[in-house]
């Protein structure tokens, strides 16, 4: 009985001091200076840093700091043992003794419990994601890897640049994820690369120089980058294609003037023309691997495809830029063009891609003409095939098997199904398609989005490159008009005859796989 | 026996047979009318109102290019294919301006049936196809209002495949492949839509 009185008596003040050793021994805890990172806390309003402290070997900020940047009052309320955070109406309750924040009654986990040091009180950093975005009533997003703080909806995609090198010309790789729109500005000694943003998330290759392109950094905003030039610099192409994982990549090649000479003479002339006098084909570059092009002009016969509100059937607008095209191309680059159909006549879809790979083309162009459930949408546009519809489970629709051979043993084959042969193909369709699309963006309106992946059935079966070219919307009523006009249409096929050159020069003239560690030099 | 004894054994035997008459005569008459009132008394036709939950619909956004998601009340249902039935009825009912459906007018939603891996399989009358008015862009607008429609809404369905008049077919308007059961994406939809919400479309 005594005993237990006297425990009973020892109990509170026992907890008390063992309260004020353990606040005592965590006064004595420091923040380690020299381990010290620091957070970009990017707001609406502006980005400010937040310095991180290594404490009890855990990443901390300071609590002073969060206030001063996010207007939070903090106050140690030492009935509760532990801090109050207010923001506005919203409380925070911080015990000093446990790994947890109550905010609003809800709790939250946290890695450890705020810790005093001589300079105040430190929180882990996982406080601004999983307890400040809850205060403040905005999301907060934490990039571990680059130390960004996004609070609220700002537009930062991640962009990781890469490189390529070799035969007169450096490919750099910009993979964004999400896909933002993109301009670049040329002046004589950079490429200013705008993205529509707020900033970058932005990883750059080790810095390095070279005659092409000395350096890529930072450009003088937060959303654009600085590729700088180097001497022997005489042009440059952009294509941008949207991958199925939500990340685009836009590629931008640097080229030497021999290069652009090359790209020059395939291109001339520019202005496509029956009535032209067709430029002897010495002049053009040989075909190496691009021979033969199928030209698919969409519906036919009892399908009309799309009406436009005045009567202009789609059947007829893509049959005609096909023919325009189909002349283009053989009189001008002397390639072989196959269409699936030369008359108003119904061809099945099935049938279009088997045309194209019995006569073994090296790329497919379908033609249409769009149409909207409302006459806003305006402006040409390309897709390519998305893989997780068409596949189903994506690129595994190919098959490696082991068949017998004669003589013996055993021989592995890909075995694709025929009416997935697009699948070994979809990264040279994605790539056709930003080059369209970069090519349609010079010359005529495009829609907003970019070239994308969409699950078309015509695509499917084709075993080569392959893209669907949207010419316009006939839903729309002055598209409709300019569909009918012979100089606009003349326009798109001057766009789609640059694409082809384009796809040309990127296929016969690949550039080197390999990354070097010496950056920029040629190999 | 006394004259007083007999008067006792007179009052007692009157009580008890008092006693039995209320007990097997009146206690029974009254029970009996009871049930018979009871059964008089016309019964009310049950009325069963429909429960309702909340679901998103898809409509076209304010730039044509997109779907946006607007909530309405639709029937609930008690099973996942109960409850993508009603919400596609719901979805092809007609709207007025500002909104603009992606379904054509008259078209049915025949059945829908669930497969043991969340594949729906939506069978419509065919004026899905007959009067569509095509284009790539309204094509796939159609095809994901529908996917998204029931696989936001129903979590339990991950794909949905659409069928004619009980019939796989190619695509609708000759642009989007309809062989194969298709999932939901989030780039359809305008997620900024002002009532579009917390929709999380994998």
């Amino acid at each position: 009985m005594v005993g237990e009185r006297l425990t009973h008596r020892v109990r509170w003040p026992l907890l008390l001091v063992l309260c004020l050793l353990g606040t005592v021994l965590q006064a004595t805890d420091r923040p380690t200076q020299a381990q010290q990172q620091s957070l970009t806390v990017m707001m609406a309003t502006g980005h400010q840093t937040v310095a991180v402290a290594q404490v009890n070997n855990r990443q901390m900020v300071a609590l002073s700091d969060l206030a001063s940047v996010f207007g939070l009052s903090v106050q140690e309320d030492s009935l509760a043992d532990g801090l109050t955070v207010a923001y506005r109406d919203e409380v925070v309750v911080l015990p000093a003794t446990q790994n947890l924040a109550s905010v609003g009654g809800r709790i939250v986990t946290l890695p450890s419990p705020p810790v005093r040091t001589s300079s105040g009180w430190y929180v882990p950093i996982e406080f601004l994601d999983r307890v400040l975005g809850l205060v403040i009533n905005t999301s907060i997003e934490r990039r571990q890897q680059s130390g960004l703080v996004i609070v609220g909806d700002l537009r930062v995609p991640t962009v990781d640049v890469g490189y390529t090198v070799g035969n007169g010309r450096v490919q750099i790789i910009f993979e964004v994820t999400p896909p933002a729109p993109y301009t670049i500005e040329e002046d004589q000694q950079h490429l200013l690369v705008k993205f529509e943003a707020d900033a970058l998330d932005l990883s750059l290759p080790e810095a390095g120089s070279g005659s092409l392109v000395t350096s890529i950094q930072r450009g003088p905003e937060p959303s654009w980058l600085t590729i700088n030039l180097g001497s022997e610099y005489a042009s440059f192409q952009s294509a941008l294609g949207n991958s199925v994982t939500g990340t685009s990549t836009l590629l931008v090649s640097v080229l030497s003037e021999s290069v652009t000479s090359e790209i020059t003479a395939a291109s001339t002339p520019s202005q496509p023309s029956v009535n032209e006098t067709t430029p002897p084909l010495t002049e053009l570059t040989a075909p190496t691997v691009v021979r033969t092009i199928v030209l698919d002009p969409g519906h036919g016969g009892d399908d009309h495809g799309a009406v436009g509100p005045s009567g202009v059937l789609e059947k007829q607008v893509t049959l005609q830029v096909a023919e325009r095209l189909q002349r283009a191309i053989e009189s001008r680059l002397g390639l072989r063009v196959v269409m699936t159909r030369n008359d108003d006549r119904m061809v099945r879809l099935d049938e279009r891609a088997a045309i194209a790979n019995n006569n073994k083309a090296d790329l497919f162009i379908s033609l249409h003409a769009n149409a909207a459930l409302t006459p806003l949408p305006a402006g040409a546009g390309v897709s390519y095939l998305s893989l997780d519809d068409a596949s189903g489970t994506s690129r595994e629709g190919s098959d490696n098997r082991s068949v017998s051979v004669l003589g013996g043993g055993l021989r592995n084959i890909e075995a694709v199904s025929w009416e997935m042969a697009q699948i070994s193909h979809i990264d040279q369709s994605a790539m056709f398609a930003a080059i369209v699309d970069a090519q349609l963006r010079t010359l005529v309106d495009v829609r907003p989005s970019r070239s994308q992946a969409a699950p078309l059935r015509v695509l499917t079966g084709a075993n080569m490159p392959a893209v669907l070219v949207e010419l316009g919307f006939l839903s729309n009523p002055n598209e409709e008009q300019k569909l009918t006009s012979g100089s606009f249409r003349e326009t798109l096929v001057q766009a789609l005859f640059e694409s082809v050159v384009g796809f040309r020069v990127h296929v016969e003239q690949p550039i080197s796989p390999e990354v070097g560690n010496a950056f920029w030099e040629e190999p | 026996m006394t004259t007083r004894g007999w008067r006792w054994l007179l009052v007692v035997v009157a009580a008890g047979m008092f006693s039995a008459w209320v007990l097997f005569v009146t206690v029974p008459d009254l029970y009996e009318n009871n049930q018979d009132t009871e059964a008089m008394v016309p019964r009310e036709a049950p009325t069963e109102l429909a429960r309702l939950t909340t679901a998103t619909l898809f409509y076209v956004s304010d730039d044509g290019e997109r779907l946006m998601g607007v909530e309405r009340n639709v029937v609930e249902g008690d099973a996942p294919v109960e409850q993508a039935r009603h919400v596609l009825e719901a979805q092809f009912l007609g709207v007025e301006p500002p909104l603009t459906s992606t379904i054509p007018e008259g078209t049915l939603v025949r059945a829908v049936y669930l497969t043991d891996r969340g594949d729906a399989f939506v069978n419509l009358s065919r004026e899905i196809s007959s009067k569509h008015s095509g284009g790539s862009l309204g094509e796939l607008l159609t095809v994901y209002t529908i996917v998204n429609a029931v696989t936001v809404n129903v979590p339990s369905i991950r794909a949905v495949q659409i069928l004619i008049e009980g019939r796989e077919v190619d695509t609708l308007a000759g642009h989007v492949d309809l062989r194969r059961p298709i999932t939901p994406r989030a780039e359809w939809v305008d997620l900024a839509s002002p009532e579009v919400g917390d929709i999380t479309v994998p």
